[in-house]
């Protein structure tokens, strides 16, 4: 799989959906279906999630 | 389908109270009606019913609202304590109004570590005016400083209608100073339970006005921005410039769903729409009532059909709803003129985002998985990904905080390419790139 363009700040990863398609298996399953020439989100976050979006780095933190 | 079906929810907010000492005119809890406080609260035999379906479904997270959990501290502590034995990811939200010294430290010894709150202005005129609740504003700016000092970090959120929206920067300014890194701020969408919300919504310009003042707080500042609600792309204007709003959607009865302190489970909080009582059903069977919400079925034929849709995910259907009167109408704040120059400012911003340099070595992140009929869902911290099956044997070959690098020889690859697959763990927030 092509390492795909990721923004550091908002986390976003941004794919054409064709290049999806013609992926060989990369042990990933694409989470949204989309239709050819539709641009693809491949990171998201739920509406009013904003309590899991947390931005500090605890050392004690299990999930940074 | 437009989404993948999930086994259950990623994550449930549980609603312990409809209780609130604010009173907020915005407030979407559609209970509210004509200012009247009702009082519907789990019991304890509630609480630990519901917990444990919540775990038996292996949802990953719960987020404890309300109403206003603080007012039922022996309920909040209860839930808490039940979630905590079922090891589920426990998060808060709260108006932190009634936060004590005690209760914070209670609390953080219990694993809080965040709170979420809500602040509606600069000043006590306008926080406690659009809160109907005099002395709010001196208690939660006390009250967020405190937190803080006990450990307890505070992300606020400022709701934003007609009424505040000249108060955004002055109030990233106070957020700022009290040494909050994290600003939200969203717009108030229109109540279930309200027939007229024409003073408090935005108009499209004011809408673009709130997106400006918010950018421009966070660059001055250095504050992290968000809104706490997914915006229709085409209305946000320039994706380049406004990029922090572009992550986030809806995903009622996709990745995520509401229970109700008397059991009844929404797939958004929002919505008055019951879908089924957890406390005589299984959260399984109400999750698949629900397939309508994954399919995009209450989407307008335009988004259907938009090049955004998998980035976007059609805006908020309950503002639809209530503004429109129609659940499956364009978001008001739509603009699908603009979706060319959107998509365009898009691909804009995607250009700038500068590669990846190709990954020497990397360290899987701390992770908790789920099987799903399309292979296993993984999730650590707020970072989550769909492997199948294959991926997921690659996956369980890595040890958490040891070094490998791609092609390593003590993993067996198989038909997996080493660098796409690590390429994706990393992208996809699973893997540390060292």
């Amino acid at each position: 799989m092509e390492l795909l363009l990721q923004d550091s700040e908002s986390h976003i990863s941004l794919f054409l959906r064709e290049e999806v398609m013609n992926m060989p298996n990369d042990g990933f399953v694409s989470f949204v279906h989309a239709e050819a020439g539709q641009v693809g989100v491949a990171v998201m976050q739920e509406c009013d999630s904003g309590c899991f979006d947390c931005d500090y780095n605890c050392e004690e933190c299990d999930s940074k | 389908m437009l989404y993948q079906t999930l086994s259950a929810p990623m994550s449930c907010q549980i609603e312990i109270t409809t209780s609130c000492n604010h009173n907020c005119s915005h407030c979407y809890n559609f209970w509210r009606k004509d200012l009247k406080q009702t009082d519907v609260s789990m019991d304890e035999a509630a609480i630990t019913k519901i917990v444990a379906k919540v775990a038996d479904a292996k949802v990953f997270d719960v987020i404890i609202t309300g109403g206003e959990p603080l007012v039922k501290y022996y309920v909040l502590i209860r839930c808490i304590k039940e979630a905590r034995k079922a090891n589920l990811g426990i998060s808060l939200n709260s108006n932190i109004v009634s936060l004590t010294r005690p209760r914070a430290r209670e609390l953080r010894s219990l694993g809080i570590k965040q709170i979420l709150t809500s602040l509606m202005g600069s000043s006590p005129e306008t926080h406690d005016r659009i809160a109907q609740s005099k002395g709010s504003f001196e208690k939660v700016v006390r009250n967020i400083r405190m937190a803080q000092e006990e450990g307890i970090h505070i992300v606020v959120n400022m709701v934003v209608s007609r009424i505040n929206l000249s108060d955004i920067k002055e109030t990233a300014k106070l957020v700022s100073s009290i040494g909050v890194k994290k600003f939200s701020a969203t717009k108030a969408g229109c109540p279930g339970n309200c027939p007229d919300f024409s003073h408090f919504s935005l108009s499209k310009s004011e809408f673009q006005q709130y997106l400006r003042d918010l950018r421009e707080s966070a660059e001055k500042l250095n504050l992290a921005i968000d809104a706490l609600e997914g915006y229709p792309l085409c209305g946000i204007g320039d994706l380049d410039y406004h990029y922090s709003f572009i992550g986030r959607r809806c995903l009622a009865g996709v990745t995520t769903m509401t229970i109700a302190s008397d059991g009844e489970v929404r797939p958004c909080s929002h919505l008055d729409t019951s879908y089924g009582n957890l406390l005589t059903e299984d959260l399984k069977d109400i999750w698949a009532r629900m397939d309508a919400w994954r399919a995009g079925a209450y989407l307008p034929a335009i988004c259907k059909s938009c090049k955004l849709l998998p980035a976007c995910g059609g805006g908020c259907r309950m503002e639809s709803k209530m503004r429109n009167g129609n659940i499956s109408s364009e978001d008001p704040y739509c603009s699908p003129e603009a979706v060319e120059d959107s998509l365009a400012s898009l691909q804009e911003h995607r250009r700038k985002i500068p590669e990846k340099e190709s990954i020497e070595e990397f360290e899987i992140k701390s992770y908790r998985f789920r099987h799903e009929s399309f292979g296993v869902t993984v999730l650590a911290g707020k970072s989550r990904a769909f492997l199948n099956d294959a991926g997921f044997e690659l996956l369980m070959q890595f040890e958490v905080g040891v070094r490998y690098s791609p092609g390593d020889k003590r993993i067996q690859w198989g038909v997996l390419d080493s660098n796409g697959f690590v390429g994706g763990l990393v992208q996809n927030g699973i893997a540390i790139a060292r």
